[in-house]
C-alpha cells in the first residue's frame, strides 16, 4: 500500500509507517541463560567447554523465542503500572504466565506480540477498571485543542520542534502521567500496534471510547511536550495565542 | 479541462480525521480523498506532517526497552523453579 504512487518528500514522511521497527530481537543469548537452556545437561559446565554453544536439540525454546523480549515486556509492564514494583511483579507474572502456556505459542509467529497480550490480560484482570470510568466522548474537541496547539508551534516558528529538542524524558514522564485509561489505549495502539477496533475488543469499550481517550490521550501528552519546550525556551509561554484556522494555499 | 466530480474535502474536514490517517485507520477510498487534499494545501501537510513527527517520538520513546538485570536474575529463578516443577 504504501509508495504505490510517486510522491514527494513531504508525502514519503508523511507515510513513512511510523511503526516500522523490528520485531525480532537479535538471536543472541545471554550467557546466564545457557544453564537455563539445557535443564537436563546441567553438568555441561563442567565437561565440556565453557564457550561451546549448546547443541539446538536441546535448546528449550522458551529461553530462546520469549525471555530476550523481557526488556520490552517490562517497558510495557512500566507503562502500564506506572509503579516499578507493580511493573515488575507483572513482567515475572507475565513471564511464568509465558512459560506455562508455551506449548499454546504458535512458533513463527509475534511473540513480543503474544508476550504483549500475556501480559496485558493479566493487567486488566487485576484491575478490574471500566466501571469507575466515565470516558469524556469529545475526541472532535481533542482534535481541536490539538490542533490549537500546533497553529501556537507553528506562529512561533518551531514546526520542526521534535527534531530540534530532546523530548524524550518529558514524554516518557508525560506517558506515565496520564490516567490508566488514557494509557491503555496509548500503550495498546502505539505498542501493541492494535487498531482501534482491537483496542477496544482488549478493553471491552466501544470504539468511539477508544478513539476519545487516544485522542485525549494525545493532547494531555502535546500539552507536557509543550510546556516541557516552554521550559527550555523554545516556546514562548501559552499567553493568548491566536486561535487561526487552517487555510489552503 | 475534466470536471471534478468529488470535490476536494475542506481543511477542517481533513484535519478531523488527522489521528485516524496517520494511524492507517481510513479505508482506501477516504485516504486517497485526504492525500488529494494534502497534495494542494500546504497548511494541512505542514500540520499532518508535525503530528506524523509527534508519533513517530512517541513510539521511540516509549519503546525503549528497559534495564532489567535485577529482574532478569529474578525471573530466570522463577523459571527455573517453574522448570523443575514441569520436568522432575
Amino acid at each position: 500500500m504504501l509508495g504505490r504512487v510517486a510522491i514527494g518528500v513531504v508525502r514519503r514522511k508523511l507515510m513513512t509507517k511510523r511503526r516500522a521497527r523490528p520485531k525480532v530481537p537479535p538471536r543472541i543469548l545471554p550467557l546466564e541463560l545457557f544453564g537455563l537452556l539445557v535443564r537436563s545437561r546441567p553438568a555441561m559446565e563442567s565437561t565440556e567447554s565453557t564457550i561451546r554453544p549448546p547443541p539446538p536439540p536441546t535448546v528449550d525454546a522458551f529461553e530462546l523465542e520469549a525471555v530476550p523480549f523481557l526488556p520490552n515486556v517490562a517497558r510495557y509492564a512500566r507503562l502500564l503500572t506506572r509503579d516499578s514494583a507493580d511493573a515488575d511483579d507483572l513482567t515475572q507474572e507475565t513471564f511464568l504466565r509465558a512459560f506455562k502456556a508455551w506449548d499454546s505459542f504458535r512458533p513463527g509467529s509475534d511473540c513480543r506480540k503474544w508476550l504483549f497480550t500475556i501480559c496485558r490480560n493479566l493487567y486488566l484482570r487485576d484491575r478490574q477498571r471500566a466501571e469507575r470510568f466515565v470516558a469524556t466522548d469529545d475526541a472532535d474537541g481533542e482534535l481541536r485543542a490539538t490542533r490549537e496547539m500546533y497553529f501556537r508551534v507553528r506562529e512561533q516558528g518551531c514546526k520542526d520542534l521534535f527534531e530540534r529538542i530532546d523530548l524524550a524524558p518529558a514524554l516518557d514522564q508525560g506517558v506515565r502521567s496520564l490516567p490508566p485509561e488514557y494509557r491503555e489505549v496509548v500503550v495498546l495502539i502505539d505498542i501493541e500496534d492494535c487498531s482501534y477496533a482491537d483496542a477496544a475488543a482488549a478493553l471491552k469499550v466501544p470504539i468511539g471510547t477508544v478513539r476519545s481517550r487516544l485522542f485525549r490521550a494525545r493532547r494531555l501528552l502535546q500539552q507536557t511536550l509543550m510546556k516541557h519546550a516552554e521550559d527550555l525556551g523554545f516556546l514562548t509561554s501559552v499567553a493568548e495565542q491566536p486561535n487561526t484556522g487552517g487555510t489552503r494555499q | 479541462m475534466t470536471a471534478n466530480l468529488d470535490p476536494l474535502m475542506p481543511c477542517h474536514e481533513v484535519v478531523a480525521l488527522l489521528w485516524e490517517y496517520l494511524d492507517e485507520e481510513l479505508d482506501d477510498t477516504m485516504r486517497a480523498r485526504i492525500r488529494e487534499h494534502l497534495d494542494q494545501c500546504r497548511g494541512c501537510t505542514d500540520h499532518f506532517t508535525y503530528e506524523g513527527a509527534f508519533l513517530r517520538t512517541v513510539t521511540r520513546v516509549i519503546e525503549e526497552p528497559l534495564e532489567t538485570g535485577a529482574l532478569r536474575e529474578r525471573i530466570l529463578a522463577a523459571l527455573r523453579e517453574e522448570g523443575h516443577e514441569r520436568t522432575p
